[in-house]
Protein backbone atom coordinates (compact mmCIF):
# COMPACT_ATOMS: atom_id res chain seq x y z
CA UNK A 1 0.00 0.00 0.00
CA UNK A 2 1.27 3.45 -0.79
CA UNK A 3 2.26 5.40 2.23
CA UNK A 4 1.22 9.00 2.29
CA UNK A 5 4.28 10.98 3.29
CA UNK A 6 2.75 14.43 3.12
CA UNK A 7 -0.71 15.66 3.93
CA UNK A 8 -2.77 15.98 0.73
CA UNK A 9 -3.74 19.50 -0.25
CA UNK A 10 -7.31 20.75 -0.73
CA UNK A 11 -7.18 19.97 -4.44
CA UNK A 12 -6.51 16.33 -3.80
CA UNK A 13 -9.17 16.16 -1.10
CA UNK A 14 -11.58 17.67 -3.58
CA UNK A 15 -10.73 14.97 -6.08
CA UNK A 16 -11.09 12.43 -3.27
CA UNK A 17 -14.65 13.63 -2.68
CA UNK A 18 -15.44 13.14 -6.36
CA UNK A 19 -13.74 9.75 -6.51
CA UNK A 20 -11.47 11.11 -9.20
CA UNK A 21 -8.25 9.54 -7.96
CA UNK A 22 -6.51 6.34 -9.00
CA UNK A 23 -7.74 3.45 -6.83
CA UNK A 24 -4.47 2.95 -4.97
CA UNK A 25 -4.21 6.66 -4.21
CA UNK A 26 -7.80 6.68 -3.02
CA UNK A 27 -7.10 3.78 -0.68
CA UNK A 28 -3.96 5.45 0.63
CA UNK A 29 -5.82 8.63 1.44
CA UNK A 30 -8.55 6.70 3.17
CA UNK A 31 -6.02 5.07 5.40
CA UNK A 32 -4.27 8.36 6.09
CA UNK A 33 -7.57 9.98 6.98
CA UNK A 34 -8.23 7.46 9.68
CA UNK A 35 -5.18 8.59 11.62
CA UNK A 36 -4.82 12.28 10.81
CA UNK A 37 -7.20 14.68 12.51
CA UNK A 38 -5.74 17.68 10.66
CA UNK A 39 -6.65 16.11 7.33
CA UNK A 40 -10.05 15.13 8.65
CA UNK A 41 -10.69 18.79 9.40
CA UNK A 42 -9.32 19.83 6.04
CA UNK A 43 -11.53 17.35 4.18
CA UNK A 44 -14.57 18.53 6.16
CA UNK A 45 -13.85 22.10 5.17
CA UNK A 46 -13.40 21.21 1.47
CA UNK A 47 -16.64 19.29 1.62
CA UNK A 48 -18.52 22.16 3.28
CA UNK A 49 -17.36 24.61 0.61
CA UNK A 50 -18.25 22.14 -2.11
CA UNK A 51 -21.75 21.62 -0.70
CA UNK A 52 -22.32 25.33 -0.34
CA UNK A 53 -21.30 25.96 -3.95
CA UNK A 54 -23.41 23.02 -5.07
CA UNK A 55 -26.47 24.45 -3.36
CA UNK A 56 -25.94 27.81 -5.00
CA UNK A 57 -25.61 26.25 -8.41
CA UNK A 58 -28.65 24.13 -7.69
CA UNK A 59 -30.64 27.33 -7.28
CA UNK A 60 -29.53 28.44 -10.73
CA UNK A 61 -30.19 25.11 -12.40
CA UNK A 62 -33.65 24.98 -10.98
CA UNK A 63 -34.33 28.53 -12.10
CA UNK A 64 -32.92 27.79 -15.53
CA UNK A 65 -35.19 24.81 -15.97
CA UNK A 66 -38.21 26.79 -14.94
CA UNK A 67 -37.45 29.80 -17.08
CA UNK A 68 -40.15 30.56 -19.61
CA UNK A 69 -38.92 30.06 -23.12
CA UNK A 70 -40.29 32.33 -25.78
CA UNK A 71 -42.72 30.53 -28.03
CA UNK A 72 -40.68 31.14 -31.15
CA UNK A 73 -37.74 29.40 -29.55
CA UNK A 74 -39.85 26.47 -28.53
CA UNK A 75 -41.20 25.97 -32.00
CA UNK A 76 -38.03 26.80 -33.86
CA UNK A 77 -37.01 23.23 -33.43
CA UNK A 78 -39.92 22.16 -35.56
CA UNK A 79 -38.32 23.70 -38.60
CA UNK A 80 -36.06 20.82 -39.62
CA UNK A 81 -38.95 18.43 -39.52
CA UNK A 82 -41.33 20.65 -41.40
CA UNK A 83 -40.08 19.55 -44.77
CA UNK A 84 -40.87 15.99 -43.92
CA UNK A 85 -44.42 16.72 -43.03
CA UNK A 86 -46.31 17.75 -46.11
CA UNK A 87 -48.15 21.00 -45.87
CA UNK A 88 -49.78 20.68 -49.24
CA UNK A 89 -53.32 21.20 -50.30
CA UNK A 90 -55.87 19.11 -48.49
CA UNK A 91 -56.70 16.08 -50.49
CA UNK A 92 -60.22 15.71 -51.69
CA UNK A 93 -61.25 12.50 -50.14
CA UNK A 94 -63.61 9.96 -51.26
CA UNK A 95 -66.73 10.73 -49.38
CA UNK A 96 -66.47 7.89 -46.93
CA UNK A 97 -63.17 9.21 -45.72
CA UNK A 98 -64.56 12.68 -45.68
CA UNK A 99 -66.97 11.43 -43.09
CA UNK A 100 -64.09 10.67 -40.84
CA UNK A 101 -62.65 14.06 -41.58
CA UNK A 102 -65.98 15.39 -40.51
CA UNK A 103 -65.36 13.97 -37.11
CA UNK A 104 -62.57 16.46 -36.91
CA UNK A 105 -64.32 19.25 -38.67
CA UNK A 106 -67.92 18.94 -37.72
CA UNK A 107 -67.59 20.54 -34.36
CA UNK A 108 -67.09 24.22 -34.66
CA UNK A 109 -67.30 25.90 -31.36
CA UNK A 110 -66.11 29.13 -29.97
CA UNK A 111 -64.96 29.72 -26.51
CA UNK A 112 -66.32 32.76 -24.89
CA UNK A 113 -64.05 33.75 -22.05
CA UNK A 114 -65.85 33.31 -18.82
CA UNK A 115 -68.11 30.55 -19.93
CA UNK A 116 -67.64 27.19 -18.40
CA UNK A 117 -66.01 24.88 -20.87
CA UNK A 118 -68.46 22.42 -22.32
CA UNK A 119 -67.91 20.74 -25.64
CA UNK A 120 -71.27 22.02 -26.82
CA UNK A 121 -70.17 25.58 -26.26
CA UNK A 122 -66.91 25.32 -28.05
CA UNK A 123 -65.89 26.37 -31.49
CA UNK A 124 -62.90 24.64 -32.90
CA UNK A 125 -61.25 25.32 -36.15
CA UNK A 126 -59.17 22.80 -37.86
CA UNK A 127 -59.02 21.07 -41.14
CA UNK A 128 -57.59 17.89 -42.38
CA UNK A 129 -54.41 18.31 -44.35
CA UNK A 130 -53.74 14.81 -45.35
CA UNK A 131 -55.01 11.37 -44.82
CA UNK A 132 -53.41 8.16 -45.86
CA UNK A 133 -54.11 4.54 -45.45
CA UNK A 134 -51.09 2.91 -44.00
CA UNK A 135 -50.22 -0.47 -42.77
CA UNK A 136 -48.10 -0.98 -39.71
CA UNK A 137 -46.93 -4.20 -38.16
CA UNK A 138 -47.62 -4.99 -34.52
CA UNK A 139 -43.94 -4.31 -33.89
CA UNK A 140 -44.38 -0.82 -35.21
CA UNK A 141 -47.42 -0.43 -33.06
CA UNK A 142 -45.46 -1.53 -30.01
CA UNK A 143 -42.64 0.84 -30.89
CA UNK A 144 -45.10 3.69 -31.25
CA UNK A 145 -46.60 2.80 -27.92
CA UNK A 146 -43.18 2.97 -26.39
CA UNK A 147 -42.76 6.42 -27.83
CA UNK A 148 -46.01 7.68 -26.47
CA UNK A 149 -45.15 6.41 -23.04
CA UNK A 150 -41.68 7.84 -23.15
CA UNK A 151 -42.88 11.40 -23.03
CA UNK A 152 -41.11 12.15 -26.25
CA UNK A 153 -42.31 15.28 -27.97
CA UNK A 154 -45.16 14.37 -30.20
CA UNK A 155 -43.67 15.82 -33.33
CA UNK A 156 -40.80 13.38 -33.13
CA UNK A 157 -43.33 10.60 -32.79
CA UNK A 158 -45.15 11.83 -35.82
CA UNK A 159 -41.96 11.91 -37.81
CA UNK A 160 -41.12 8.40 -36.74
CA UNK A 161 -44.57 7.20 -37.65
CA UNK A 162 -44.33 8.83 -41.01
CA UNK A 163 -41.03 7.14 -41.65
CA UNK A 164 -42.61 3.86 -40.80
CA UNK A 165 -45.53 4.63 -43.03
CA UNK A 166 -43.33 5.28 -46.01
CA UNK A 167 -41.23 2.22 -45.34
CA UNK A 168 -44.18 -0.04 -44.96
CA UNK A 169 -45.95 1.28 -47.98
CA UNK A 170 -42.89 0.57 -50.03
CA UNK A 171 -42.33 -2.88 -48.68
CA UNK A 172 -46.01 -3.80 -48.72
CA UNK A 173 -45.98 -5.28 -45.23
CA UNK A 174 -49.40 -5.77 -43.87
CA UNK A 175 -50.61 -6.63 -40.47
CA UNK A 176 -52.89 -3.95 -39.29
CA UNK A 177 -54.67 -1.29 -41.21
CA UNK A 178 -54.41 2.19 -39.80
CA UNK A 179 -55.20 5.69 -40.78
CA UNK A 180 -52.86 8.53 -40.21
CA UNK A 181 -54.32 11.98 -39.96
CA UNK A 182 -52.66 15.31 -39.82
CA UNK A 183 -54.64 18.17 -38.52
CA UNK A 184 -53.44 21.68 -38.48
CA UNK A 185 -54.97 24.83 -37.24
CA UNK A 186 -52.32 27.22 -38.32
CA UNK A 187 -48.82 27.35 -39.64
CA UNK A 188 -46.47 26.41 -38.19
CA UNK A 189 -48.78 24.45 -35.93
CA UNK A 190 -49.36 20.74 -36.00
CA UNK A 191 -51.62 18.40 -34.19
CA UNK A 192 -49.67 15.27 -34.71
CA UNK A 193 -50.98 11.82 -34.07
CA UNK A 194 -50.00 9.29 -31.52
CA UNK A 195 -51.09 5.75 -31.05
CA UNK A 196 -52.47 3.44 -28.44
CA UNK A 197 -53.11 -0.22 -29.12
CA UNK A 198 -56.54 -0.05 -27.55
CA UNK A 199 -57.83 2.85 -29.53
CA UNK A 200 -55.60 3.32 -32.50
CA UNK A 201 -54.12 6.68 -33.38
CA UNK A 202 -54.70 9.65 -31.19
CA UNK A 203 -53.96 13.31 -31.36
CA UNK A 204 -51.73 14.53 -28.65
CA UNK A 205 -53.44 16.69 -26.06
CA UNK A 206 -51.97 19.93 -24.98
CA UNK A 207 -52.43 23.58 -25.28
CA UNK A 208 -50.22 26.06 -27.00
CA UNK A 209 -50.27 29.77 -27.15
CA UNK A 210 -49.95 30.92 -30.71
CA UNK A 211 -50.11 34.22 -32.45
CA UNK A 212 -51.75 33.10 -35.65
CA UNK A 213 -50.56 34.42 -38.93
CA UNK A 214 -54.02 35.56 -39.86
CA UNK A 215 -53.08 36.73 -43.33
CA UNK A 216 -51.14 33.60 -44.03
CA UNK A 217 -53.90 31.33 -42.80
CA UNK A 218 -56.55 33.20 -44.72
CA UNK A 219 -54.46 33.02 -47.87
CA UNK A 220 -54.08 29.31 -47.34
CA UNK A 221 -57.77 28.87 -46.77
CA UNK A 222 -58.68 31.00 -49.77
CA UNK A 223 -56.30 29.18 -52.04
CA UNK A 224 -57.96 25.93 -51.17
CA UNK A 225 -61.33 27.44 -51.96
CA UNK A 226 -62.55 27.58 -48.41
CA UNK A 227 -65.13 30.15 -47.45
CA UNK A 228 -63.67 30.28 -43.97
CA UNK A 229 -61.71 33.40 -43.21
CA UNK A 230 -60.40 34.40 -39.83
CA UNK A 231 -61.38 37.93 -38.85
CA UNK A 232 -58.73 40.61 -38.91
CA UNK A 233 -59.28 41.24 -35.22
CA UNK A 234 -57.33 38.09 -34.52
CA UNK A 235 -54.13 39.66 -35.76
CA UNK A 236 -51.62 40.05 -33.03
CA UNK A 237 -53.82 38.32 -30.52
CA UNK A 238 -52.58 35.42 -28.51
CA UNK A 239 -54.71 32.46 -29.27
CA UNK A 240 -54.66 29.49 -27.06
CA UNK A 241 -55.40 26.33 -28.92
CA UNK A 242 -56.08 23.24 -26.92
CA UNK A 243 -55.87 19.95 -28.70
CA UNK A 244 -57.78 17.11 -27.26
CA UNK A 245 -57.32 13.48 -27.93
CA UNK A 246 -58.94 12.18 -31.05
CA UNK A 247 -58.82 8.53 -31.74
CA UNK A 248 -59.16 7.17 -35.18
CA UNK A 249 -59.30 3.60 -36.21
CA UNK A 250 -60.14 1.98 -39.47
CA UNK A 251 -60.36 -1.60 -40.37
CA UNK A 252 -61.62 -3.70 -43.20
CA UNK A 253 -64.34 -6.19 -42.82
CA UNK A 254 -65.16 -8.47 -45.68
CA UNK A 255 -63.91 -5.98 -48.19
CA UNK A 256 -65.76 -3.08 -46.66
CA UNK A 257 -64.10 -0.37 -44.68
CA UNK A 258 -65.24 0.94 -41.37
CA UNK A 259 -63.89 3.93 -39.56
CA UNK A 260 -64.20 4.99 -35.99
CA UNK A 261 -63.22 8.29 -34.58
CA UNK A 262 -63.74 9.53 -31.11
CA UNK A 263 -62.39 12.42 -29.16
CA UNK A 264 -62.83 15.92 -28.14
CA UNK A 265 -62.66 18.62 -30.71
CA UNK A 266 -59.86 21.12 -30.39
CA UNK A 267 -60.74 24.26 -28.59
CA UNK A 268 -59.89 27.71 -29.68
CA UNK A 269 -59.85 30.33 -27.03
CA UNK A 270 -59.19 33.87 -27.93
CA UNK A 271 -57.88 36.49 -25.62
CA UNK A 272 -57.84 40.18 -26.15
CA UNK A 273 -60.33 42.33 -27.92
CA UNK A 274 -61.65 39.84 -30.37
CA UNK A 275 -65.29 40.21 -31.13
CA UNK A 276 -66.41 36.71 -30.54
CA UNK A 277 -69.71 37.30 -32.25
CA UNK A 278 -67.97 38.57 -35.34
CA UNK A 279 -65.80 35.51 -35.38
CA UNK A 280 -68.82 33.28 -35.14
CA UNK A 281 -70.52 35.27 -37.88
CA UNK A 282 -67.54 34.84 -40.16
CA UNK A 283 -67.85 31.12 -39.77
CA UNK A 284 -71.50 31.15 -40.69
CA UNK A 285 -71.02 30.98 -44.46
CA UNK A 286 -69.14 27.75 -44.04
CA UNK A 287 -72.18 26.10 -42.66
CA UNK A 288 -74.74 28.02 -44.57
CA UNK A 289 -76.32 29.22 -41.38
CA UNK A 290 -75.64 31.25 -38.35
CA UNK A 291 -73.45 29.57 -35.83
CA UNK A 292 -74.79 29.84 -32.35
CA UNK A 293 -72.41 30.18 -29.48
CA UNK A 294 -74.13 27.53 -27.59
CA UNK A 295 -76.36 24.68 -28.47
CA UNK A 296 -76.30 21.06 -29.04
CA UNK A 297 -73.05 20.03 -30.60
CA UNK A 298 -74.67 17.27 -32.50
CA UNK A 299 -77.13 19.65 -33.99
CA UNK A 300 -74.22 21.40 -35.63
CA UNK A 301 -73.62 18.39 -37.79
CA UNK A 302 -76.82 19.10 -39.62
CA UNK A 303 -76.54 21.31 -42.61
CA UNK A 304 -72.82 20.87 -42.99
CA UNK A 305 -71.91 21.33 -46.59
CA UNK A 306 -69.53 19.05 -48.40
CA UNK A 307 -69.11 21.51 -51.19
CA UNK A 308 -67.05 23.67 -48.92
CA UNK A 309 -63.46 22.65 -49.12
CA UNK A 310 -63.48 21.85 -45.50
CA UNK A 311 -64.41 18.29 -46.17
CA UNK A 312 -67.69 18.00 -44.40
CA UNK A 313 -70.42 15.51 -44.87
CA UNK A 314 -73.83 16.24 -46.19
CA UNK A 315 -76.34 14.84 -43.86
CA UNK A 316 -79.93 14.57 -44.82
CA UNK A 317 -82.85 15.09 -42.62
CA UNK A 318 -82.95 15.41 -38.91
CA UNK A 319 -81.27 12.18 -38.17
CA UNK A 320 -82.62 9.39 -36.05
CA UNK A 321 -82.15 9.32 -32.34
CA UNK A 322 -80.30 6.29 -31.06
CA UNK A 323 -78.93 5.22 -27.73
CA UNK A 324 -75.50 3.79 -27.21
CA UNK A 325 -75.34 2.24 -23.81
CA UNK A 326 -77.27 5.04 -22.25
CA UNK A 327 -75.68 7.82 -24.27
CA UNK A 328 -77.92 9.77 -26.57
CA UNK A 329 -76.73 9.75 -30.13
CA UNK A 330 -77.93 10.47 -33.61
CA UNK A 331 -77.80 8.38 -36.72
CA UNK A 332 -77.50 10.17 -40.02
CA UNK A 333 -77.62 8.99 -43.53
CA UNK A 334 -74.97 10.80 -45.43
CA UNK A 335 -73.91 10.74 -49.03
CA UNK A 336 -71.87 7.65 -49.59
CA UNK A 337 -72.04 6.51 -46.02
CA UNK A 338 -73.81 6.50 -42.73
CA UNK A 339 -72.87 8.12 -39.52
CA UNK A 340 -73.56 7.74 -35.84
CA UNK A 341 -72.44 10.54 -33.58
CA UNK A 342 -72.80 10.71 -29.85
CA UNK A 343 -71.24 12.26 -26.84
CA UNK A 344 -70.06 10.60 -23.70
CA UNK A 345 -69.18 13.25 -21.20
CA UNK A 346 -67.21 15.82 -23.12
CA UNK A 347 -66.02 13.30 -25.64
CA UNK A 348 -67.36 13.29 -29.15
CA UNK A 349 -67.66 9.94 -30.83
CA UNK A 350 -68.25 9.16 -34.43
CA UNK A 351 -68.69 5.91 -36.26
CA UNK A 352 -69.12 6.00 -39.98
CA UNK A 353 -69.23 3.55 -42.80
CA UNK A 354 -71.26 1.98 -45.49
CA UNK A 355 -72.82 -0.43 -43.04
CA UNK A 356 -76.45 -0.13 -42.13
CA UNK A 357 -77.53 1.32 -38.82
CA UNK A 358 -77.72 -1.98 -36.95
CA UNK A 359 -74.12 -2.77 -37.77
CA UNK A 360 -72.83 0.68 -36.94
CA UNK A 361 -74.71 0.54 -33.68
CA UNK A 362 -72.96 -2.67 -32.73
CA UNK A 363 -69.63 -1.04 -33.38
CA UNK A 364 -70.63 2.04 -31.41
CA UNK A 365 -71.80 -0.04 -28.51
CA UNK A 366 -68.59 -2.00 -28.46
CA UNK A 367 -66.74 1.26 -27.91
CA UNK A 368 -68.84 2.15 -24.95
CA UNK A 369 -68.45 -1.15 -23.20
CA UNK B 1 -34.55 16.95 -11.13
CA UNK B 2 -38.31 16.79 -11.09
CA UNK B 3 -39.79 15.19 -14.19
CA UNK B 4 -41.49 17.66 -16.50
CA UNK B 5 -45.19 17.17 -16.44
CA UNK B 6 -45.79 17.41 -20.14
CA UNK B 7 -44.08 16.97 -23.45
CA UNK B 8 -43.45 20.65 -23.90
CA UNK B 9 -41.87 20.66 -20.50
CA UNK B 10 -39.50 17.94 -21.61
CA UNK B 11 -38.24 19.98 -24.53
CA UNK B 12 -38.18 23.07 -22.40
CA UNK B 13 -36.01 21.50 -19.73
CA UNK B 14 -33.59 20.13 -22.33
CA UNK B 15 -33.36 23.49 -24.05
CA UNK B 16 -32.97 25.35 -20.77
CA UNK B 17 -30.25 23.04 -19.60
CA UNK B 18 -28.37 23.64 -22.85
CA UNK B 19 -28.88 27.39 -22.55
CA UNK B 20 -27.66 27.34 -18.99
CA UNK B 21 -24.51 25.46 -19.95
CA UNK B 22 -23.64 27.23 -23.17
CA UNK B 23 -25.07 30.70 -22.52
CA UNK B 24 -25.88 30.78 -26.23
CA UNK B 25 -29.50 30.45 -27.46
CA UNK B 26 -28.50 29.23 -30.93
CA UNK B 27 -26.14 26.63 -29.56
CA UNK B 28 -28.82 25.61 -27.08
CA UNK B 29 -31.37 25.08 -29.84
CA UNK B 30 -28.90 23.07 -31.89
CA UNK B 31 -28.05 20.94 -28.89
CA UNK B 32 -31.70 20.39 -28.01
CA UNK B 33 -32.61 19.40 -31.56
CA UNK B 34 -29.64 17.07 -31.85
CA UNK B 35 -30.58 15.49 -28.56
CA UNK B 36 -34.06 14.61 -29.71
CA UNK B 37 -32.80 13.50 -33.11
CA UNK B 38 -30.48 11.08 -31.33
CA UNK B 39 -33.34 9.80 -29.27
CA UNK B 40 -35.20 8.96 -32.42
CA UNK B 41 -32.15 7.43 -34.05
CA UNK B 42 -31.16 5.21 -31.14
CA UNK B 43 -34.59 4.60 -29.70
CA UNK B 44 -33.37 3.42 -26.33
CA UNK B 45 -35.78 0.81 -25.10
CA UNK B 46 -37.21 0.47 -21.66
CA UNK B 47 -36.09 3.83 -20.40
CA UNK B 48 -37.25 4.55 -16.88
CA UNK B 49 -36.60 8.21 -17.21
CA UNK B 50 -36.34 9.65 -20.69
CA UNK B 51 -35.85 13.04 -19.11
CA UNK B 52 -32.65 11.86 -17.43
CA UNK B 53 -31.40 10.26 -20.65
CA UNK B 54 -32.09 13.40 -22.61
CA UNK B 55 -30.45 15.55 -19.92
CA UNK B 56 -27.33 13.46 -20.08
CA UNK B 57 -27.12 13.61 -23.86
CA UNK B 58 -27.67 17.32 -24.09
CA UNK B 59 -25.10 17.92 -21.35
CA UNK B 60 -22.48 15.94 -23.27
CA UNK B 61 -23.31 17.81 -26.45
CA UNK B 62 -22.81 21.08 -24.59
CA UNK B 63 -19.44 19.93 -23.32
CA UNK B 64 -18.46 19.09 -26.89
CA UNK B 65 -19.53 22.55 -27.92
CA UNK B 66 -17.49 24.10 -25.14
CA UNK B 67 -14.46 22.07 -26.15
CA UNK B 68 -14.78 23.08 -29.76
CA UNK B 69 -15.28 26.70 -28.93
CA UNK B 70 -12.85 26.87 -26.03
CA UNK B 71 -15.25 29.43 -24.75
CA UNK B 72 -16.45 29.80 -21.21
CA UNK B 73 -20.17 30.40 -20.73
CA UNK B 74 -21.06 33.96 -20.05
CA UNK B 75 -23.33 34.48 -17.08
CA UNK B 76 -26.85 34.47 -18.35
CA UNK B 77 -28.62 37.76 -18.40
CA UNK B 78 -31.99 37.56 -16.76
CA UNK B 79 -34.17 35.32 -18.89
CA UNK B 80 -37.39 36.95 -20.03
CA UNK B 81 -40.10 36.21 -17.57
CA UNK B 82 -43.60 35.65 -18.81
CA UNK B 83 -45.76 38.72 -18.40
CA UNK B 84 -47.39 38.24 -15.09
CA UNK B 85 -50.23 40.40 -14.03
CA UNK B 86 -50.81 38.62 -10.76
CA UNK B 87 -48.79 39.81 -7.77
CA UNK B 88 -45.92 37.54 -6.89
CA UNK B 89 -46.43 35.40 -3.87
CA UNK B 90 -43.79 36.04 -1.27
CA UNK B 91 -42.20 32.67 -1.79
CA UNK B 92 -41.69 33.39 -5.47
CA UNK B 93 -40.30 36.84 -4.80
CA UNK B 94 -37.81 35.41 -2.34
CA UNK B 95 -36.82 32.74 -4.83
CA UNK B 96 -36.16 35.28 -7.56
CA UNK B 97 -34.06 37.35 -5.25
CA UNK B 98 -31.99 34.36 -4.37
CA UNK B 99 -31.51 33.47 -8.03
CA UNK B 100 -30.37 37.00 -8.76
CA UNK B 101 -27.94 36.89 -5.88
CA UNK B 102 -26.39 33.64 -7.07
CA UNK B 103 -26.15 34.97 -10.60
CA UNK B 104 -24.39 38.05 -9.39
CA UNK B 105 -21.93 35.97 -7.42
CA UNK B 106 -21.22 33.80 -10.43
CA UNK B 107 -20.76 36.84 -12.64
CA UNK B 108 -17.98 38.07 -10.38
CA UNK B 109 -15.87 34.99 -11.05
CA UNK B 110 -13.30 34.52 -13.76
CA UNK B 111 -14.70 32.80 -16.83
CA UNK B 112 -12.63 29.69 -16.21
CA UNK B 113 -13.89 29.36 -12.66
CA UNK B 114 -17.44 29.67 -13.93
CA UNK B 115 -16.86 27.07 -16.55
CA UNK B 116 -15.38 24.56 -14.14
CA UNK B 117 -18.20 25.06 -11.66
CA UNK B 118 -20.98 24.71 -14.20
CA UNK B 119 -19.40 21.65 -15.78
CA UNK B 120 -18.80 19.89 -12.49
CA UNK B 121 -22.29 20.72 -11.36
CA UNK B 122 -23.50 19.15 -14.59
CA UNK B 123 -21.59 15.98 -13.60
CA UNK B 124 -18.69 16.39 -15.98
CA UNK B 125 -15.74 14.13 -15.20
CA UNK B 126 -12.38 15.63 -14.39
CA UNK B 127 -11.17 14.38 -17.75
CA UNK B 128 -13.97 16.24 -19.54
CA UNK B 129 -13.30 19.37 -17.57
CA UNK B 130 -9.59 19.16 -18.28
CA UNK B 131 -10.25 18.76 -22.00
CA UNK B 132 -12.43 21.85 -22.11
CA UNK B 133 -10.46 24.04 -19.76
CA UNK B 134 -7.12 22.97 -21.16
CA UNK B 135 -5.34 21.82 -18.04
CA UNK B 136 -3.93 18.60 -16.62
CA UNK B 137 -6.48 16.22 -15.24
CA UNK B 138 -4.77 16.02 -11.88
CA UNK B 139 -5.04 19.78 -11.39
CA UNK B 140 -8.82 19.88 -11.81
CA UNK B 141 -9.42 19.16 -8.13
CA UNK B 142 -7.42 22.20 -7.08
CA UNK B 143 -9.03 24.45 -9.68
CA UNK B 144 -12.46 23.21 -8.69
CA UNK B 145 -11.95 23.76 -4.99
CA UNK B 146 -10.64 27.27 -5.59
CA UNK B 147 -13.56 28.10 -7.87
CA UNK B 148 -16.02 26.84 -5.25
CA UNK B 149 -14.35 28.88 -2.55
CA UNK B 150 -14.41 31.98 -4.75
CA UNK B 151 -18.08 31.48 -5.48
CA UNK B 152 -18.86 31.17 -1.79
CA UNK B 153 -16.82 34.28 -1.03
CA UNK B 154 -18.48 36.22 -3.84
CA UNK B 155 -21.90 35.17 -2.58
CA UNK B 156 -21.07 36.09 1.02
CA UNK B 157 -19.67 39.40 -0.16
CA UNK B 158 -22.87 40.08 -2.02
CA UNK B 159 -24.94 39.39 1.07
CA UNK B 160 -22.78 41.54 3.27
CA UNK B 161 -20.96 43.98 1.01
CA UNK B 162 -17.88 45.42 2.66
CA UNK B 163 -17.83 49.18 2.79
Amino acid sequence: MTRVNIHPDEGEWRAYLDGELPPDRLAALRTHLSTCSACQARLAEVQAVSRFAGNLLGVLTEAAERAPVPADRLFAWVQPFKEEIPMGEPRRFKVRYALAAAAAAFALSLFVPGLRARAADWVSIFRVKESRIVRLSTDDVKAAERFTQSGLPDLILNRYLKEQVLTKEQSGETDKLMDLHDYGFTTPGYIPAGYSPQKGFWVDPGARALTPDVDGINALLASSGSKLQLPAELKGQTVRVAFRPITSFTWTKEGKELRVMEGEPPILSVSGNVDVNKLAASLGPVFGKEIGLSGDLLAQIKGLDLSSTLPLPVVQGQGQEVTIHGHKGTFYEAKGGNLIAWMSGSRVNLVSGSEPLAELLKVAESLEE
Amino acid sequence: MTEPENLEGLYRSVYCRALYLTGDPTAAEDAAQETFARYVAHRPAGLRSPAAWLAQVVTRLCFDWMRRRRRAPEPRAELPEAPDTAPLPEEEAVRREEVARVRQALARLEPRDRQILLMRHASASYREIAAVVGCAENSVGQLLHRAERRLKDAYDEGEHPSR
